[in-house]
């Protein structure tokens, strides 16, 4: 083995750690190292015990948020705290709408998200393809140069100028003002990730041919490359409208209405800095509801991520 | 090339920005519509309605043909701000829509109320009050902070013949006088009235054998000790005592106990800072040594530790510098604890001080309004008597007017009467400066960040001195 | 090449706007992107020079008297060194983290899928809910946390993870640690997102020959893996660090920077001078500063990125 041939000491010990501690682990398996079969079975409940820790890490808040959301009233300000509630207690459920209007939040951050999903994916992709196709080109060797380098700019710097651009503007309190932002600090990455589907997915030749075929710029595009490049503009699309649907600061700065006020800061404002302590149950109630809609959104596109980004998109 | 790029750029931007306020443009436009429309009628009755509405009786109003059918402001739109209160959000919107809409019945104006948040409510009044988006109408705090501020176009208005037309400054507590009238004008109408008591659970004191409420420091010491518990490393496992704290922030609980030792923010002028006093060094050694030395109060600079939330739990039987609406949040939250929650004035040092700081914050119009007239007649009927007692009850908080303060609601009730008793042996808790919300800022200006060094265990006069370094930096 | 074939096609498809095309699709975004981002960057570099402030009605220029004031409070300091830790730690960890995951979950066991979109949850979960739940996680005497390990009895009392304001090396403080473990919860789906994406690229006939040369698998994964997926390695880890960077939201909603400013970072100091205190001024001084801490591993992000692209 390469790494045994080495001589450094501390690495003979880690080896040696790692062989006790295996041995340890796999306890009489161990013995049967010729037996390939009992072998790869520890090697699958390995792996799943593996995947089970980082389950129970990924998991705890959520496992907190449901019982304490369910529990009854009288259970929840206990400590220490029980760990399961003792019956179910559903209340917390129905309270939560009356106790703020969670359906006018969440109604408002679903129109800031899909416009701003809608509007970056737009753009994205169009730059995107500018950029893939033309890349020796002046202009989009510099829109590149420009999409990596915004990347870089804190949010918060911006946003102390934007504020009196948009306040001056009258955008303060529109939907616009959020929209607006949200998609520029979407479209530089959304570009990117696009871009690199085009480069390594679709292949040029393809568009060539259709060009020869008397096919203008616009329609290549939009009648040959669109279509087979779903799966990056879903990628492209999840992660702009996650951006929205998570963002707090901005919209805190800008919304002053309760009108408006998209769910983060909907219920920041409501349960407030220090309600969270002592509301905790309706937090946690309110926390389940706004994070199901994207997760189920998310759970069933989540392939369509993975295989956009995969196709290429990924080299940034 | 260089040039063509510049060019470009500049096009870029210029197109853009005509975009952008193209949309501007717009929005502003439907906005302002309703408004030219409204504030022409304004003109039309002012005066008949201010005198027919004074006597704030709906019953009256509706019985005058004349006026009650002129409704001199109908159509005209208010924004009303208000700060939340109360344990349950609901209830104030349930009852602020009856007010509005009751307002609208007999008046034809519509008040749009926005609910804001405690942590966002500085910057969206400071803002309004500078020049930045303001609402008609709004629930006021810092009002000397806010009338300072104002510039001839933005900010507060002075209302003095509201103020006449509700009685003169008689109609509200001294503390309601302090914070609305800034050298002889009113910026508002006090309306809110807050206060601290000590809040205790009476279940804890009956198992201890307590039977008087402490009334002074050493008995407040005393007490806790026979509440306290501990494990066998001296580490409390039921503290008798909590400084009211959430998120690690104790300036307020330090504020009463400047004044139970009989000290002073700020000179009588406030010009200058006078808690670098024998007064203000024994409080905070109080507010530290019931930490260390006694051993009888948790502390905690720990985000999720709240003073609340653990007497909620049982794990505190005395909650030093509790507020009105405390009581609903414990049973709101902790059903289980219902019955066991009593009230009390905070002790003092030797039982014959101030017993806490008191806070009454007014309603103001701003004067960006352009409907002066309607929003006067929003704050008189808002302000009322009827509307006042109503609200108070709604969310569980205090009122500055005398009259409703006399009402058998707050007399008669064991938990608030602690709170009218206080109310008349107070001093104001935030001081009349510009900054004062930067000093007093959460978490990092000077006074809650030397209130936390304290509590941290950090040498006093350094504390002290540091405050006031950081103060001066910042000015006042 | 391309080039003249469009030159050909354009007398044919409308001319100009055909061959201006490829121009007319950047701009949208390129617009978007230089009023709303650049434009207000730079002047809020150009509002760094002045004494901008909600509560003065003269906005006078100080030069570089607000940077002086940022460097001369020790607190700053404490607000980089705390900023500079809870990134790269909390990066070193995610990376490792969604590292491990990542290899596990390319491999065609059942559950794969199942696994993939749970370990992603924390990404869609908003976070301000994430901060809260952790907040109550990691309280003194409401923490399942807590519970457990006195039920076990490993604790005789409930820890207190937020509490401590002792500092190691003159910033490390256990609640800065705690805010780490929250964050790298946060951000490793991502990571995991983009490693199994590039994960799925690596042709398995590599590992196949490696495995005949009797490869073992740590060789397998430093030899093979890494090199093959190294540009996403490395553009995932240079945009996280910006991103973590310029992270707001866990620290100044789990702990709003306490105790004692332990675990405040530098964009919750920036949004409460700006949006607390109203001094823009000062506040414009300390983010450009932010910018240029932030511009080590910027700068290094573009170069990299450029070279990939030649």
């Amino acid at each position: 083995m390469i790494a045994a041939a080495r001589t450094w000491t501390w690495e003979q010990a880690i080896l040696r750690l790692e062989f006790s501690g295996r041995r340890l682990w796999k306890g009489y398996g161990y013995k049967m190292k010729k037996n390939k079969k009992v072998r790869k079975v520890f090697e699958i409940i390995r792996h799943y015990v593996a995947l089970l820790l980082v389950s129970i890490f990924v998991l705890l808040p959520y496992y907190w948020m449901i019982v304490t959301a369910v529990k009854p009233t009288e259970e929840v300000m206990v400590s220490p705290s029980t760990l399961l509630p003792s019956r179910i207690d559903l209340s917390n459920f129905s309270k939560v709408w009356s106790f703020l209007p969670l359906g006018t939040y969440m109604k408002n951050s679903l129109i800031v998200s899909a416009a701003v999903t809608i509007v970056s994916v737009v753009f994205a992709t169009l730059c995107g393809y500018s950029i893939s196709r033309f890349i020796r080109h002046r202009a989009q060797k510099g829109a590149l140069v420009l999409m990596l380098c915004t990347q870089l700019i804190p949010g918060i710097v911006t946003m102390i100028s934007l504020y009196f651009i948009m306040y001056n503007l009258n955008m303060n309190n529109t939907y616009q003002g959020l929209i607006i932002a949200y998609v520029v600090w979407a479209v530089p990455f959304c570009t990117l990730m696009i871009k690199g589907y085009f480069d390594a997915a679709i292949p040029r030749e393809i568009e060539e041919s259709a060009r020869v075929d008397g096919c203008s710029q616009i329609r290549t595009f939009y009648d040959i490359c669109l279509p087979i490049s779903i799966p990056g503009i879903i990628s492209t699309a999840i992660f702009a409208f996650i951006l929205a649907w998570n963002e707090y600061m901005w919209a805190s700065i800008l919304l002053s209405g309760d009108k408006l006020k998209p769910v983060s800061v909907g219920i920041y404002d409501f349960i407030g800095q220090y309600g969270a302590n002592t509301k905790m149950a309706l937090t946690m109630t309110a926390g389940i509801f706004i994070t199901l809609p994207a997760m189920i959104i998310f759970g069933f596109l989540q392939k369509y991520l993975i295989s956009g980004l995969s196709a290429g998109a990924v080299k940034g | 090339m260089k040039h063509k790029k510049l060019v470009a750029w500049g096009m870029a931007m210029a197109l853009a920005a005509g975009l952008l306020s193209g949309c501007g443009g717009k929005s502003n436009d439907s906005g302002s519509g309703t408004n030219t429309d409204t504030s022409q009628s304004t003109d039309a009755g002012t005066q008949d309605t201010s005198d027919a509405e004074t006597s704030a009786d709906t019953q009256e109003a509706a019985g005058d043909a004349a006026d009650a059918g002129e409704k001199p402001y109908d159509g005209v739109e208010l924004t009303f701000w208000m700060q939340s209160y109360g344990s349950d959000p609901s209830i104030q919107r349930a009852a602020l829509d009856k007010v509005t809409a009751d307002f609208k019945e007999k008046t034809g104006i519509t008040v749009n109320y926005a609910i804001n948040d405690w942590s966002s409510a500085n910057q969206k009044l400071t803002l309004a009050c500078t020049g930045g988006e303001a609402p008609d109408v709004g629930d006021v705090f810092f009002t000397k902070s806010f009338a300072l501020m104002s510039s001839d176009d933005a900010g507060l208005m002075v209302i003095n013949d509201v103020v006449e037309d509700m009685g003169g400054e008689e109609t509200w507590l001294a503390a309601g006088k302090d914070e609305a009238c800034v050298d002889g004008d009113w910026y508002g109408v006090p309306w809110r009235f807050d206060t601290r008591v000590l809040m205790y659970n009476l279940e804890d004191f009956e198992k201890a054998g307590i039977t008087k409420v402490p009334e002074t420091w050493d008995e407040l010491i005393e007490v806790a000790q026979k509440l306290t518990e501990t494990d066998a490393n001296g580490n409390i496992t039921h503290a008798g005592l909590a400084w009211n704290s959430d998120m690690g922030r104790y300036d307020q609980a330090w504020f009463s106990m400047l004044a139970q030792c009989g000290g002073t923010m700020m000179n009588e002028d406030f010009t200058e800072f006078t808690f670098d006093s024998e007064e203000g060094k024994k409080s905070l050694q109080f507010l530290a040594d019931c930490i260390n030395k006694y051993n009888i109060c948790n502390n905690s600079l720990d985000a999720s530790y709240s003073a609340l939330t653990e007497f909620m739990s049982g794990n505190v039987s005395m909650l030093f510098g509790a507020t009105g609406e405390n009581k609903n949040d414990v049973i709101n939250a902790a059903p289980q604890m219902d019955g066991k929650v009593a009230s009390a004035p905070l002790p003092t040092a030797t039982g014959t001080e101030r017993n806490a700081i008191a806070f009454s914050a007014p309603i103001g119009i701003f004067k960006t309004t352009q409907n002066p007239e309607a929003a006067k007649e929003w704050v008189k009927y808002f302000c009322s008597e009827e509307v006042q007692l109503y609200m108070s009850q709604q969310l569980s908080i205090l009122n500055s007017n005398v009259k409703v303060m006399q009402d058998p609601y707050f007399t008669e009730d064991e938990w608030l009467s602690a709170f009218s008793e206080t109310a008349l042996n107070s001093q104001s808790g935030d001081m009349p400066l510009t900054t004062w919300s930067q000093l007093d800022a959460w978490p990092d200006g000077p006074i809650p960040n030397m209130c936390a060094k304290v509590v941290d265990g950090q040498d006093i006069d350094t504390a002290i001195a540091e405050c006031l370094e950081k103060m001066k930096a910042i000015g006042y | 090449m391309g080039n003249s074939r469009k030159e050909k096609h354009a007398g044919i498809e409308g001319g100009f706007w055909d061959r201006h095309t490829p121009f007319l699709m950047l701009l949208p975004a390129v617009l978007a992107v230089l009023v709303v981002s650049v434009y207000p960057t730079l002047r809020t570099v150009g509002m760094s020079f002045f004494d901008k402030s909600l509560l003065s009605k003269e906005e006078p220029f100080v030069g570089l008297a607000n940077y002086a004031e940022a460097f001369s409070k020790t607190e700053l300091w404490l607000y980089i060194c705390n900023t500079l830790f809870f990134a790269i730690v909390s990066l070193v960890l995610g990376v490792a983290l969604a590292m491990y995951v990542a290899v596990k979950l390319i491999k065609p066991l059942p559950g794969k899928g199942f696994f993939r979109a749970m370990f992603l949850t924390p990404w869609v979960t908003p976070p301000l809910v994430a901060s809260f739940t952790w907040r109550i996680l990691f309280s003194e005497n409401f923490s399942p946390i807590n519970s457990i390990l006195l039920r076990l009895g490993w604790i005789s009392r409930p820890i207190s993870f937020l509490n401590s304001t002792d500092v190691f090396l003159g910033f490390l403080s256990i609640p800065l640690l705690m805010l780490v473990i929250i964050n790298v919860w946060s951000i490793f789906p991502f990571l995991m997102v983009m490693f199994i994406a590039g994960l799925q690229t690596v042709p398995e006939e590599l590992y196949e020959a490696a495995t005949m040369d009797g490869a073992g698998k740590m060789t397998k994964f430093w030899k093979i893996t890494v090199p093959c997926i190294r540009p996403v390695i490395a553009v995932s880890i240079l945009l996280e660090l910006i991103w973590q960077f310029n992270n707001f939201n866990i620290s100044y909603m789990v702990t709003s920077g306490g105790p004692l400013g332990r675990t405040k970072l530098l964009a919750v100091e920036v949004y409460q001078q700006a949006f607390t205190n109203f001094r823009y001024g000062y506040a414009s001084a300390v983010s450009v500063i932010m910018m240029l801490v932030a511009a080590i591993p910027a700068v290094l992000y573009v170069r990299s990125s450029v070279k990939d692209l030649q």
